[in-house]
């Protein structure tokens, strides 16, 4: 059971072409970490003192918008990807 | 070109397909826009349908996809090393004031099957569904009047009204000026696994008509649910932004991987030959405090978009169902009486104020801070597992009953202090909503006791 947990992330199924659908504007971030903190997915980070956004986020974001919501100095922009992209759920 | 409508929805949702089936209906020209390639794709949440839904649309029965009707509500309180210390379940009271609130907490379904059937019912009535569109910007005229939408691929889709109902990250908020950001203490995230089970198993182990929602507490994580679903069921929990990333908090993932590592969860899913089968997180409001800001000149929000979800449990659909609806209804009569704007549309914050969803709202604080101090505060739970577990130790053998008895009495003294507080921070504030008046109560209580007869004692001789 314990190799089937740590593997929960990789239950995602995604489609099509997403494109880049999050900005990070480095120089308004504070580095708070809360991103990093609350990120389901781990695709935010903490280096230096600043936030980085994992080269490969569109292959693992579930799209959830938390690191734009949480974010106190609005450094995060998240969009949803294209129409028809991204993420697909066939048992929410 | 540019497509012309009387209502543009964004979301195709419940909330979106109740809207454009509602808008169609009253014959007004609809189209609701929804990103994923089909309704339901990106749905993570919300499987419960309460029993208002079969109250309030009772199209519902015909639904053809498999629920699951829950009768027992669990409560499993779990000490510091996750061993179950108290367990409690319920039925459904007679109380409940129609049949299926006498008969069911909730059914729970899967979205990806409940979306499609819904927009279904709303494209039958005349409203014209388009996917893999995903709206990035209001159009507005020189007045700040909302007058349509703008995709990703660069249409223009105007409307008279247009209805957000794109869920809890909505754009169309946004955009409209309604809400750039939910605040820490509105939103939560949520993390979800759903788990495979074959019904056979589900159906043998737990019983067809045992079926049940399962919430485990402890001191170590948020309260997590087991909602058992047609052949599956979802494991997860969620908090406040606020709360999760406070410093004693850890990321969701590890909860999430505690909680199912812990001895119960690991017990039912050994139990019913259970497998991971799909993750999800997403948002979900949980305002502690009444909605605000639902309407504008030319927009209307809907659902999780205007914050709708239950203040106690976040149930959603049915709000969002309901609000779809109510919304649809606000826009045609602003569109006959030929005012769109704020002015004009503002019956629908009236209307909803007015409905089971203003009702509910009414105690947002004190449910949300219920929830928040005790299921979602870990350290709170502690003194009342404690509690809970010893409430039964005058029946226990291990030593003469009135011994075990005087025991238990000197832990709730012990413990008095954090009752108290408990029943003065939670229940007096309810207590006052629910316009219970205290102090002549408690007089009635006490007059009621000098008065009591005392029975007869069985025992002879005395």
């Amino acid at each position: 059971m314990a190799q089937q947990v740590t593997e929960f992330k990789k239950l995602v199924k995604r489609t099509g072409d997403t494109g880049d659908f999050i900005k990070l504007n480095i120089d308004a971030c504070n580095g708070c970490g809360a991103c990093a903190k609350l990120c389901p997915m781990n695709i935010w980070g903490l280096k230096q003192g600043k936030a980085v956004l994992a080269s490969d986020y569109t292959a693992r974001c579930v799209e959830c918008g938390s690191c734009d919501v949480v974010c106190p100095a609005s450094a995060i922009t998240f969009n949803y990807p294209r129409g028809g992209s991204g993420v697909v759920w066939e048992h929410g | 070109m540019t497509k012309k409508y009387d209502v543009v929805i964004v979301g195709g949702g419940p909330g979106g397909s109740l809207a454009a089936k509602t808008a169609s209906e009253k014959g007004l020209k609809t189209i609701f826009i929804e990103r994923a390639r089909k309704p339901g794709e990106k749905a993570s949440s919300g499987c419960g349908l309460s029993p208002r839904v079969w109250r309030d649309f009772p199209f519902i029965k015909e639904m053809p996809m498999p629920s699951l009707k829950i009768k027992f509500q669990t409560l499993h309180l779990l000490d510091k090393e996750l061993n179950e210390r108290f367990m409690i379940r319920w039925s459904p009271s007679n109380l409940g004031k129609y049949a299926e609130g006498r008969e069911f907490f909730q059914a729970n379904v899967y979205r990806s099957e409940l979306d499609p059937w819904l927009a279904k019912l709303a494209t039958d009535a005349g409203a014209e569904l388009q996917a893999s569109a995903l709206v990035t910007d209001l159009l507005k005229d020189e007045k700040g009047q909302v007058t349509g939408v703008v995709t990703d691929k660069g249409e223009k889709i105007e409307g008279a009204v247009i209805i957000g109902a794109d869920g809890a990250f909505s754009r169309v908020a946004k955009c409209a000026g309604l809400r750039e950001k939910w605040k820490p203490d509105e939103i939560t995230l949520v993390v979800d696994c759903d788990f495979e089970a074959s019904q056979q198993k589900l159906d043998d182990v737990i019983g067809p008509e045992e079926y049940s929602n399962n919430v485990f507490v402890s001191p170590l994580y948020p309260a997590t649910y087991i909602a058992t679903m047609p052949g599956g069921f979802h494991v997860g929990f969620g908090q406040w932004l606020g709360k999760f990333t406070s410093g004693a908090a850890k990321r969701p993932y590890e909860y999430l991987k505690e909680v199912v590592r812990s001895r119960p969860l690991q017990q039912f899913i050994n139990k019913v030959g259970a497998k991971p089968r799909e993750f999800h997180a997403h948002l979900l409001p949980w305002m502690p405090r009444v909605p605000s800001n639902t309407f504008g000149n030319g927009v209307l929000l809907v659902g999780d978009a205007a914050g709708f979800p239950c203040p106690l449990e976040a149930e959603g659909v049915y709000y969002a169902m309901l609000s779809g609806k109510m919304a649809a209804e606000a826009a045609a009569k602003a569109i006959a009486g030929g005012d769109v704007t704020a002015k004009g549309l503002k019956v629908y914050e009236d209307t909803w104020k007015k409905s089971t969803i203003g009702d509910e709202f009414s105690t947002a604080k004190e449910w949300a801070q219920l929830w928040a101090g005790i299921f979602f505060d870990p350290c709170n739970w502690d003194p009342l597992v404690r509690v809970a577990n010893n409430i039964m130790f005058w029946s226990s053998w291990s030593d003469p009953h009135i011994e075990c008895f005087r025991q238990e009495l000197g832990l709730l003294g012990e413990e008095m202090p954090t009752l108290l507080a408990f029943v003065k921070s939670y229940l007096m504030p309810l207590m006052k909503k629910a316009k219970v008046p205290v102090f002549r109560t408690a007089l009635k209580l006490g007059w009621q006791y000098l008065k009591a007869k005392k029975k007869n004692p069985w025992v002879e001789g005395e």
